[in-house]
């Protein structure tokens, strides 16, 4: 231990007991390694995602009352607007309108997190070891949470317009899974590359501003099939969207009707979710611990 | 006694330079036509070959900039090398700016648990580590209170009371020691050496070398991202102060 130059310091052999520090994960098996990551540091998880709740509401005098005030407002708006002014014939559309307001919340939320999560938890990154995609995941189930508290809103609406609680609202949790991955996939898609071109979140926000209009919040599935026919190209231009089918499905769940989707339509917004979660979990896992040195 | 706990093999880590998008595109197309080039970049750590065995305790000195943070956050995991190799064996636990990552607006014992939980640990093990951290950062009269109703000095005493609750295999010390009023500093140090006794292996970074001198097995000074030195703590000490002049 004499010695104080360092010529060749590493003349002994490398420990059999020793792991690597960075093991390479199997790019096909970065899907589970991810959830298994997520699953051993639930602990950490829950406590990020009760910070968050925290930090957005503790100090309101209201607090969490505002999950269920904010929507509710908008959907006081929206009455006003389409019932009493415009003397719409449908009385259940500011209730559609309301429950896409919730469901495209949901999806902006989390993708325009996950896209510059890396980027907005630089600070505690640099100090911390645990996996990156915590981040991530802990404010994508604090945005599950929030839209899962503003679905109560709909209650007023439910009992206005004397709609029981159908069979069909399985639909409902089922829709907002489906948002809720393919978000934070598209997310983790593109997280690292944020780090390097910070233009990718301005990319994003504009696609989440423009994507509200595109999307069925103002609109429904119907009324652009009765537009456009349901065998018109652009309908399925409008179904490449992946949040039609889900925000539809929300819609049905509580009106208690099922949607009639073409079934490519349907076989597509099922796989969309999952595929994107699968190649954002790969390109996540193979890029994201390599950037950190970039925030 | 001769268990490697830490090894690193020609470690290389450079930070690229931020570069503006023409100079990209110029790489881009060069690259196209086979003249690949590298942007801009500056060397966060080169050349590192390290074995520690277990028990040892290692000092890291150098001038600001040298890379002592980078090398720890390294070994943390946090930064992952260009090129080289790393193995561990065992946990590691980095103390580096206490409090990083608590809340402002949750409570003294929800920020416990939320650091706590931040430094790798598990609810039960928080659970029964909760009394003694209050107590030891004698917060007990605030510890419902929100943080944001804490001093600084309140908040150094929180987090260096959960931060030394740790018993990590390696544990990662980046200049932690001098925190808090001088009743609190002594005894979060005393703290902290009680820890390094029950942790196996520990690594850190300090500018205090009288500590550094006392409690040392071996030191390494850093220099421009390489290891200038390694040895023990009067060698090392000594040729800092001769590079310094």
């Amino acid at each position: 231990m004499g010695e104080s130059s360092i010529e060749s310091p590493l003349d002994d052999v490398r420990s059999p007991l020793l792991k690597d520090l960075h093991p390479k994960v199997p790019l096909l098996s970065a899907p589970f390694a991810i959830q298994k990551n997520l699953s051993k540091h639930r602990y950490l998880l829950g406590n990020m995602v009760k910070r968050n709740l925290n930090q957005r509401y503790d100090k309101a005098l209201l607090g969490y009352l505002w999950t269920l005030l904010e929507p509710a407002l908008l959907a006081l708006v929206y009455y006003v607007l389409f019932v009493i002014i415009a003397d719409y014939e449908d009385q259940s559309y500011p209730m559609l309108i309301l429950l896409g307001v919730i469901g495209w919340g949901l999806f902006a939320r989390i993708l325009n997190s996950t896209v510059s999560t890396l980027v907005s938890n630089a600070g505690m990154i640099k100090q911390s070891g645990f996996p990156l995609e915590l981040y991530s995941a802990s404010d994508s189930r604090t945005n599950l949470v929030i839209s899962a508290i503003s679905l109560l809103t709909v209650i007023p609406f439910m009992v206005y317009l004397n709609l029981q609680p159908s069979s069909h609202l399985w639909m409902l949790p089922v829709a907002m899974f489906m948002l809720y991955l393919s978000a934070w996939g598209v997310g983790l898609m593109v997280a690292s590359a944020n780090v390097v071109f910070p233009d990718v979140a301005h990319v994003f926000r504009f696609i989440t501003r423009a994507g509200f209009f595109v999307s069925p919040i103002m609109w429904t599935y119907e009324l652009l099939i009765e537009r456009a026919g349901a065998d018109s190209p652009y309908v399925d231009i409008a179904m490449l969207n992946p949040v039609v089918v889900p925000l539809t499905m929300m819609k049905h769940s509580v009106l208690g009707t099922i949607p009639d989707f073409a079934t490519h339509h349907i076989v597509y917004a099922v796989a969309f979710p999952v595929v994107v979660y699968i190649l954002g979990s790969m390109i996540f896992s193979a890029t994201s611990r390599g950037v950190v040195k970039r925030l | 006694m001769n268990e490697q706990v830490l090894r690193l093999e020609d470690v290389e880590l450079h930070f690229p330079r931020k570069e503006g998008a023409l100079s990209i595109l110029k790489r881009l197309v060069m690259g196209f036509f086979g003249k690949s080039e590298r942007g801009p970049r500056s060397c966060g750590l080169s050349e590192i070959n390290l074995t520690i065995q277990k028990g040892e305790i290692i000092g890291i000195i150098g001038r600001n900039g040298s890379g002592k943070s980078t090398l720890l956050r390294t070994i943390a995991g946090i930064y992952k090398p260009d090129s080289g190799w790393i193995g561990i064996d065992g946990q590691t636990s980095l103390l580096a700016g206490v409090g990083v990552g608590m809340n402002k607006d949750l409570t003294g014992r929800e920020n416990i648990h939320l650091y706590g939980s931040m430094l790798g640990h598990e609810r039960s093990y928080m659970d029964s580590m909760m009394e003694e951290i209050i107590q030891f950062s004698e917060l007990q009269e605030f510890i419902d209170e929100p943080l944001r109703t804490y001093s600084s000095g309140m908040k150094a005493r929180l987090g260096i009371s959960v931060a030394t609750a740790v018993k990590p295999d390696i544990l990662l010390i980046d200049e932690v020691l001098g925190v808090g009023d001088p009743g609190f500093k002594k005894r979060s140090q005393q703290r902290i050496r009680d820890m390094m006794d029950d942790s196996n292996t520990v690594i850190l970074v300090s500018h205090s070398f009288g500590l550094l001198k006392e409690i040392c097995s071996r030191m390494i000074m850093m220099e421009k991202g390489k290891m200038k030195c390694i040895g023990t703590p009067d060698e090392v000490i000594g040729a800092y102060h001769e590079a310094e002049g």
